[in-house]
């Protein structure tokens, strides 16, 4: 199949430009790539303008509420292993009002891949400042400079017990592609915070701003360098930045249980 | 000679038709009129149809329209059938060839309703049959003739105001009027002056008929988001927390804005009620606002509010549910969320405003009832208030003296048993003293102890009492006839369409506003005739009414739309014909 | 070859609204689709993303074919206005 394949008749409705466009058709890529039936697809999404991405993508998509996309995804995946599970979300969503679930998942190593259309700012409610925003800096939309401290996605994701971490960039559509595809062989809690230009209302970090900073990883980092390097700012590392492989939640409860089946069959 | 026109702008979301509103509004105003304008538009996606609906001298919204001024062929698609017979539709002439199949961003549905009515036919084909006063202006030509005088750089504040200029002018206004609007709008004119011009050379010489001046009164013109804000800050309002969400943002950046008050965005709903009750305890003036998802998460807050005796003011601002709904569209459907919100028994006040002047009015009254009570009081409004824009008296804002905390502080009791219920209030750090969501005795120590327990919830409800007793004749307004065949109980933003439907159907009907829906007013010596309530949601203030009344029939708006006075007009009569359920499902 | 006209020239960009009026990057000014001048250049097709105006929307360059075929307007971007985010409401 090709990412055509998996394309709906909606009328897209983000801002020209924006960075939803190249994650979209990444992810279209790699499911197309993958050969996932559009019947086991399920993208769980929460409330923002990124969130609308499940009207994008054929396949049996769940559009939640703000924040709480990865409880019900979790419930999803632990009814029925068999589906390919991933939660979208925007930084507001995942890591602002739904912080405790993302540690939570972490926490869980649930099979789920969590992709964080991270533009630092709430793009749907018009431009306040997101959990990613770096403090003191003021955006268009903004009254004052930020006055809270940003976020590292990344750092959180590794506390908080993910098995699969990484960053991508939103315009570089072919390889935001195979790290997708690599997060989808990927069995754990993965997430990729995808750096996600907001044309209208993020006016510092720019496509251009980024593409200054960005740089790929040569490989996965070793221990000794990994918190240095998801650290970073002044230059911005892409990639995987950790990888590892580990009981997942639901083949935990079936060995505490003594149950062969994982989850419940015959959905 | 009485003023009375509807008019509607429309056009690309993004594409300026916000100020073209907005200009109109202040056209009108400059000229002595009454004016309503309410917006209506998508969730955040430009190029997607949005439309201001302005209405002339009065304070509600009519239909059908006197006047379209469609910047795009999507507009005049959406209101065709809204238009009276011989409207006034001002448009782009090089629109009128679009078949409404072609329009990307019109939805399925409405393609569908179009393709019904008239075929897939190009406007063109489809208006010849109409009676409406057409001006197609060739835009594209008025717009280059523009750019070889100006270097432009916004072409939908060109367009926008070419169209708003050539509408109001041929309704009636003079070019004085126009200009000076326009000037009020951008703080650089030059080229949307220009614009003007060119839009009004080019009609110049087509009929109209100059309208008369009006009574000029040196009014504020706010949004009910603005006018909530200001009477905040001016009922003294020291500490502001919320979590953004449509349609309470505006209110709170324009708070924030002021630069006067502690504001803070927080993480979620949770937290931004958390942080106000505890500015709260801590002797601040403390609010949030949010809409029915946020609340739905400050539940658990609320009960605790109460429990634990924290004045606080929530402004509900209620938006189109269940769930997300249509987050920019309005509705009244969190009236019994708010009257039952919070676990357990929890007495609290629920207030709610029919027009801009009464949210200003409540804002301090709310303030005044969760300090006097210590109570959360909720304060119910909805996106049509929120983003409606009117005339709002200039004094309309009232003053508030700090909060009062003379107790002395030895031997201090939080949760003092006293006659009606309040315990004087001492701020957290003026004494020694435990605030607790626990069963508590009277100095705030947990306790299971079933004579205390059974004071405590009799003390929490006594206070409820004694609102309702202070309120009793506030609680409600009654307006028309004091003898009539029915009368007609409603709530909030469906006042006015409400009051002129009335004023307009000269047979004896008596109107109740209610204004405090908890504690819930005695109405039984008010109810005369038959009973019809309106509102915006699917009966919720009909079942309270049937619980402590009675009720005869219910007229519903479902559909996420505004309430219009001709709808209203309408279901009064089929009431009166008998029917005792009636859905009024104008707007689009 | 196609016309040598503004909606046909890789500098320029159609308003993502009125798509009879666009915007210049080379000579940074706004001018008008039918308009053409010296510095035409024919449009390059060799990116991910394209305006296709017709549908108002951007589409991948795997979709540039089928758009084209069914003669819509491609161009390389959309222009917008530079203030148009105070017109946008939020959701
Ligand atoms: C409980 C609740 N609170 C607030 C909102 C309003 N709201 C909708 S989206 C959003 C944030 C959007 O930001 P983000 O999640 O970063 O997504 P983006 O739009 O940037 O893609 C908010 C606050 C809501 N829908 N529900
Ligand atoms: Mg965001
Ligand atoms: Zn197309």
């Amino acid at each position: 199949m090709k990412g055509f394949d998996y394309k709906t008749d909606a009328w897209i409705q983000w801002c020209p430009g924006c960075g939803n466009y190249g994650i979209l058709t990444a992810l279209r890529n790699a499911i197309a790539e993958v050969e996932i039936d559009p019947k086991k697809l399920v993208i769980v999404s929460g409330i923002g303008c990124s969130s609308r991405i499940v009207y994008y993508i054929r396949g049996s998509n769940v559009h939640t509420i703000h924040g709480r996309a990865i409880p019900v995804a979790s419930g999803i995946k632990l009814a029925n292993p068999d589906l390919m599970v991933i939660v979208a979300g925007g930084d507001g969503d995942l890591l602002g009002i739904g912080a405790g679930h993302f540690v939570a998942l972490g926490r869980r190593n649930i099979d789920l891949k969590v992709l964080i259309h991270d533009n630092a700012v709430y793009g749907l409610t018009k431009g306040q400042a997101g959990p990613t925003l770096p403090s003191a800096v003021k955006l268009r939309a903004m009254n004052y400079p930020n006055s809270h401290e940003a976020l590292n996605p990344l750092l959180l994701a590794f506390a908080s017990g993910y098995t699969f971490i990484a960053r991508a960039f939103a315009y570089h559509v072919k390889p935001l592609k195979d790290l997708i595809k690599e997060v989808l062989m990927h069995r754990g809690s993965a997430v990729i915070d995808i750096l996600q230009p907001c044309v209208t209302y993020n006016d510092l970090m720019t496509r251009d701003w980024f593409e200054k900073r960005i740089y790929y990883l040569d490989s996965l980092p070793n221990e000794s360098e990994l918190l240095q390097k998801m650290k970073e700012v002044d230059r911005i590392p892409l990639g995987v930045f950790y990888k590892i492989e580990k009981e997942t939640f639901d083949q935990k409860i079936n060995s505490i249980m003594g149950r062969k089946n994982k989850g419940v069959r015959n959905v | 000679m009485k003023v009375d026109l509807s008019l509607a702008i429309g056009g690309f979301q993004g594409g300026g038709i916000e100020s073209a509103g907005q200009i109109a509004l202040r056209a009108f105003v400059l000229k002595g009129y009454e004016v309503f304008g309410s917006r209506e538009f998508h969730s955040n996606i430009i190029g997607a149809h949005s439309y201001y609906h302005i209405r002339v001298g009065g304070k509600a919204l009519r239909l059908p329209l006197d006047a379209l001024i469609a910047l795009d062929a999507e507009s005049i698609f959406t209101h065709l059938q809204s238009l009276s017979k011989e409207a006034l539709l001002i448009c782009d002439q090089y629109s009128l060839t679009t078949k409404a199949s072609e329009i990307p961003s019109m939805s399925k549905a409405l393609k569908r309703r179009i393709e019904q009515n008239y075929g897939d036919l190009s406007l063109n084909k489809i208006l010849t049959d109409q009676e409406l006063k057409i001006v197609a202006l060739p835009m594209r030509d008025l717009l280059k003739e523009l750019s070889h005088e100006r270097s432009m750089i916004s072409v939908s504040k060109a367009l926008n105001v070419m169209g708003i200029s050539a509408g109001l002018y041929l309704l009636g206004l003079n070019k004085e009027t126009i200009k000076k609007a326009i000037e009020g709008q951008f703080s650089n004119p030059g080229i949307n002056l220009k614009a003007m011009e060119i839009a009004i050379e080019k009609v110049k010489d087509l009929e109209r008929k100059e309208l008369p001046d009006g009574k000029k009164e040196d009014k504020l013109i706010l949004s009910g988001n603005e006018a909530v804000a200001m009477a905040k800050i001016s009922s003294g309002l020291d500490f502001l927390s919320f979590y953004p969400i449509t349609p309470a943002t505006d209110e709170t950046l324009f708070i924030e804005k002021s630069g006067k008050i502690i504001t803070v965005q927080a993480e979620d709903e949770i937290s931004a009620i958390g942080m106000a009750l505890g500015a709260s305890l801590a002797g601040l003036r403390a609010s949030t606002s949010t809409s029915g998802p946020g609340f739905s998460l400050m539940n658990e807050m609320v009960s605790f509010a109460v429990q634990a005796e924290i004045p606080i003011v929530i402004t509900l601002w209620m938006r189109s549910s269940p769930s997300t709904g249509i987050a920019t569209r309005t509705s009244q459907q969190d009236l019994l969320h708010a009257i039952f919100s919070g676990h357990g028994d929890t007495p609290k006040v629920v207030i709610a405003s029919g027009d801009h002047s009464e949210a200003i009015e409540d804002t301090a009254r709310a303030f005044e009832l969760a300090e006097k009570f210590q109570i959360p009081v909720i304060h119910l409004l909805d996106k049509f208030i929120a983003s409606a824009i009117t005339t709002v008296d200039k004094n309309a804002f009232r003053t508030l003296p700090k909060r009062d905390f003379s107790e002395n502080s030895d031997g201090y009791l939080r949760y003092k048993i006293t006659e009606d219920g309040i315990s004087p209030f001492l701020p957290i750090g003026r004494a020694t003293m435990i605030v607790s969501s626990l069963e508590h005795d009277e100095y705030g120590s947990a306790t299971e102890d079933p004579v205390d327990r059974e004071k405590m919830i009799l003390k929490r409800i006594k206070k409820l009492e004694k609102a309702s007793e202070v309120l009793s004749e506030e609680s409600y307004s009654v307006y028309g006839d004091h003898e009539p065949e029915i009368t007609i109980v409603s709530f909030g933003s469906t006042k006015n369409a409400i009051m002129e439907a009335i004023e307009e159907l000269k047979i004896p009907i008596k109107f109740v506003q209610l204004r405090i829906l908890s504690p819930f007013p005695d109405l039984s010596k008010e109810l005369v005739g038959k009973v019809l309530v309106i509102e915006s949601n699917a009966g919720q203030l009909s079942f309270l009414l049937k619980v402590h009344c009675r009720v005869d029939g219910t007229a519903k708006k479902l559909n996420a739309r505004p309430i219009y006075v001709d709808e209203v007009v309408k279901a009064i009569k089929a009431f009166m014909n008998g029917e005792k359920e009636v859905i009024m499902s104008e707007g689009v | 070859m196609k016309e040598r006209k503004c909606a046909n020239c890789n500098n320029w960009s159609p308003h993502n609204l009125y798509s009879f009026v666009g915007y210049c990057y080379e000579k940074k000014k706004l001018s008008f689709s039918e308009y053409f001048c010296e510095l035409f250049i024919e449009l390059e097709l060799e990116e991910e993303f394209y305006w296709c105006g017709t549908c108002r929307s951007i589409i991948e360059s795997e979709e540039v074919k089928e758009h084209i075929s069914k003669r819509h307007r491609i161009s390389r971007r959309a222009f917008m206005d530079p203030d148009y985010r105070e017109e946008i409401y939020e959701g």
